[in-house]
């Protein structure tokens, strides 16, 4: 199960290096809000899916374009983008509300969002003083 | 110093950065000195930042949230926190404050841009036109006045700037250098300062300047340089930024006492006019009582004249309260035709201070501008965009990363804060609604002067102007919507005016109330006019010349201005 997610989730992110351990509490969280259901197809159909032959093109095409799972792809995405989970997706059409569900501090410095944008988590640079000056060291190629 | 028949030489009500520098400068001199404090001790940063990281809505107090701290110590969080007087948007205070030990500089900005020479002789300078406020007026002090405690507070709270670019700014010299060399402009900063810097707008020159900051850009007084976290509202989750609690320590290790969850509810007048004895509640609602020979309140500008009038003290001129104002702050958003990288350093990092002073403040309010590195997170989160991308476009894997990548790299937030004008309609009176102490809460009439906003449109236009000289595109301007809409700035200022008359201020020059000699009075509560700058710099200054004068009355005879 958890190995289905984790590779569900590579496909999602465009990200290869995703921790195990965070990928169980994402899912666990998941598991235990509205959009499980929808979760269990999601994982079921990849499961389904033929690994190795154009991976991304065959979860848009089956998962992502159909219309009452694509809230579920966006949540799992949050998830490892953000830590956040938003109820408010499963609505038609998805409300873009400010209230979101953190989970830990550890999830929430772990957010890919903002290495995706040369950035860093709010509250965890890591640089040394300065660092804004310059564009950023971590700039995606 | 007198002999010990109070409890204390000095009672400081209020543990915020003007309560806490006057107690350490006393302290330090050798006075007894007592802080209260109506709310509690801040667990260590880490627990901060990590309660930020996972609150729901990331707005200023959200890393501060505590139950019984909240009911009995309330730290209102905007407008939907307050007792406002009116339910019309446009007539909401919308600032809050943080009833903590250090108070609200735990979430501040951390900028200290000082007051212009001009600021202080609004009415001698610019009265008398027709669209000039009556209300304005000049302060009992000069900039020159003031000028040596500003270099005081710059090095108490360790004020990184740009001496080329600050000295001397509209005829308002320094006469000391800045503790530390400035914090560096961001990438952002630098290149939006090559595409305007020289060019003009409504006559006046785009000159982009770092904005001076009580951010540590070396190792200043214990303190790490400044990593670029970027939360420093509402926390430094590494102590780069100064905040108020650094002198509470300074002054409880100089000796002062520190009384936490300590929420004053009187303060006693004696026969002969002066104030000796405050009352307070604890959390357990207690009651108990300190005296001292002076009293200092140090309250914010709205707890200040709430708690004066909860004792109907120093209002014989019938200001206390009134004159309650901010800063007028808007902003606006767009996309540069490059990558500008946001969401890295500091959330400002630059300014532009063109349109502080010149003629037409006979006729409108100046302003400051901001240059931003926090992108569009005040429009809108960082989920919305993501959510956007994936139901609407589609959107996974690669092809998300660089769609997010190429957007989000590009924001830019532009702000404005404009001056607020001293209005006696706008004010801070008691509810009849209480707080978990049963205290009286504030409740709040705050409608912005027309010669205020007219300066905010000239603000927007600017912001607007700004946005074309760099070729921005999907420009956001929340002024289309409504021109009189306004956010707050966080900078509660008024209520206990400083004056010459006592028939119309709160204070004379040095703070001390007209009416109760040994009743000081500190912190921005004291302001007559506000100018555009932030305003914790001047109140620093100002509380520092305060516990002078305090030094003096109690017979101390030197005070050490100190360097860490």
């Amino acid at each position: 199960m958890i190995d289905d997610f984790m590779a569900l989730s590579r496909v999602l992110t465009g990200v290869e290096d995703l921790d195990v351990n965070l990928g169980r509490q994402y899912r666990d969280r998941l598991a235990s809000s509205p959009f499980q259901p929808q979760l269990d197809e999601i994982l079921e159909r990849f499961h389904g899916l033929k690994k190795g032959e154009n991976l991304v093109a065959q979860v848009k095409a089956k998962i992502v374009e159909v219309d009452r799972l694509r809230p579920t792809v966006c949540q799992i995405i949050l998830l490892w983008y953000t830590s956040t989970v938003q109820d408010n997706l499963r609505m038609e059409p998805p409300a873009a509300s400010l209230n979101f569900r953190y989970g830990t501090p550890e999830e929430y410095f772990s957010g890919l969002a903002w290495k995706i944008i040369g950035a860093h988590p709010p509250g965890l640079s890591g640089g040394y003083f300065g660092h804004w000056r310059y564009r950023p060291d971590n700039e995606p190629k | 110093m007198s002999p010990a028949k109070n409890d204390f030489d000095v009672v400081i009500v209020g543990a915020g950065v003007a309560g806490a520098m006057v107690a350490y400068r006393l302290a330090k001199a050798g006075a007894r000195v007592v802080m209260l404090e109506a709310g509690i001790r801040n667990p260590a940063r880490p627990q901060i930042a990590g309660a930020y990281a996972i609150a729901p809505i990331k707005s200023p107090h959200s890393a501060y949230v505590q139950i019984e701290a909240d009911a009995k110590a309330p730290s209102p969080d905007g407008a939907a926190d307050y007792e406002q007087a009116f339910p019309e948007a446009d007539r909401q205070y919308k600032s809050g404050y943080e009833r903590r030990t250090g108070g609200s500089t735990w979430h501040w900005l951390g900028h200290t841009p000082r007051m212009l020479r001009s600021d202080f002789e609004m009415k001698s300078r610019y009265g008398g036109a027709k669209d000039f406020p009556l209300a304005m007026v000049d302060w009992p002090i000069t900039y020159d006045d003031l000028e040596p405690w500003y270099c005081d507070a710059e090095r108490e709270m360790g004020v990184a700037g740009s001496d080329e670019e600050w000295n001397d700014l509209f005829d308002s010299p320094r006469s000391q250098p800045f503790p530390m060399s400035m914090i560096w402009p961001s990438y952002s900063d630098m290149w939006i300062a090559e595409k305007i810097n020289g060019k003009k707008f409504e006559g006046l020159e785009y000159r982009v300047r770092s904005t001076p900051s009580a951010r540590n850009s070396s190792l200043y007084d214990g303190r790490p340089p400044c990593a670029g976290n970027s939360i420093c509202v509402p926390v430094c989750p590494i102590g780069a930024k100064y905040d108020g609690y650094v002198h509470v320590k300074k002054a409880v290790d100089a000796g002062a006492a520190l009384w936490e969850q300590c929420a004053v509810n009187g303060i006693d007048k004696d026969a002969d006019g002066s104030v000796h004895t405050i009352r307070f509640l604890t959390y357990g609602n207690v009651p108990g009582k300190v005296s001292g020979d002076i009293v200092v309140i140090a309250a914010n500008a709205i707890e200040t004249p709430k708690l004066l009038l909860i004792a109907k003290l120093a209002n014989s001129s019938g200001q206390v309260g009134c004159n309650l104002m901010d800063h007028l702050s808007k902003s606006t958003y767009g996309l540069a035709p490059e990558k500008l990288f946001p969401f890295r350093g500091p959330p400002s990092t630059s300014g532009i201070e063109s349109f502080r002073d010149g003629p037409f403040r006979s006729n409108w309010a100046g302003f400051r501008v901001s240059l931003n590195n926090d992108g569009w997170s005040r429009k809108s989160s960082p989920q919305a965009q993501i959510i956007q991308l994936v139901t609407e476009k589609k959107l996974i894997g690669a092809e998300l990363q660089a769609e997010l990548f190429e957007s989000v790299t590009r924001q830019v937030r532009l702000s404005c804060s404009v001056e607020v004008t001293p209005d006696h309609n706008n004010k801070v009176e008691l509810s009849n609604n209480t707080d978990g102490l049963k205290i009286p809460k504030p409740k709040l009439t705050f409608s912005p002067s027309d010669y205020s906003l007219r300066g905010l449109a000239h603000a927007t236009k600017t912001l607007r102007d700004i946005f074309r000289c760099i070729g921005a595109t999907n420009i956001i301007d929340p002024n289309d919507a409504d021109p009189r809409a306004f956010d707050g700035a966080g900078h509660i200022m008024g209520t206990c005016r400083m004056g010459k008359d006592p028939s119309q201020s709160v204070v004379d020059a040095h703070c001390r109330s007209h009416d109760h000699h040994n009743l000081f009075i500190v912190g921005s509560s004291v302001f007559p006019t506000v100018g555009s700058p932030n305003p914790t710099l001047t109140l620093a200054a100002l509380a520092l010349r305060a516990a002078q004068d305090v030094g003096k009355q109690l017979g101390i005879k030197k005070q050490r201005q100190t360097k860490p």
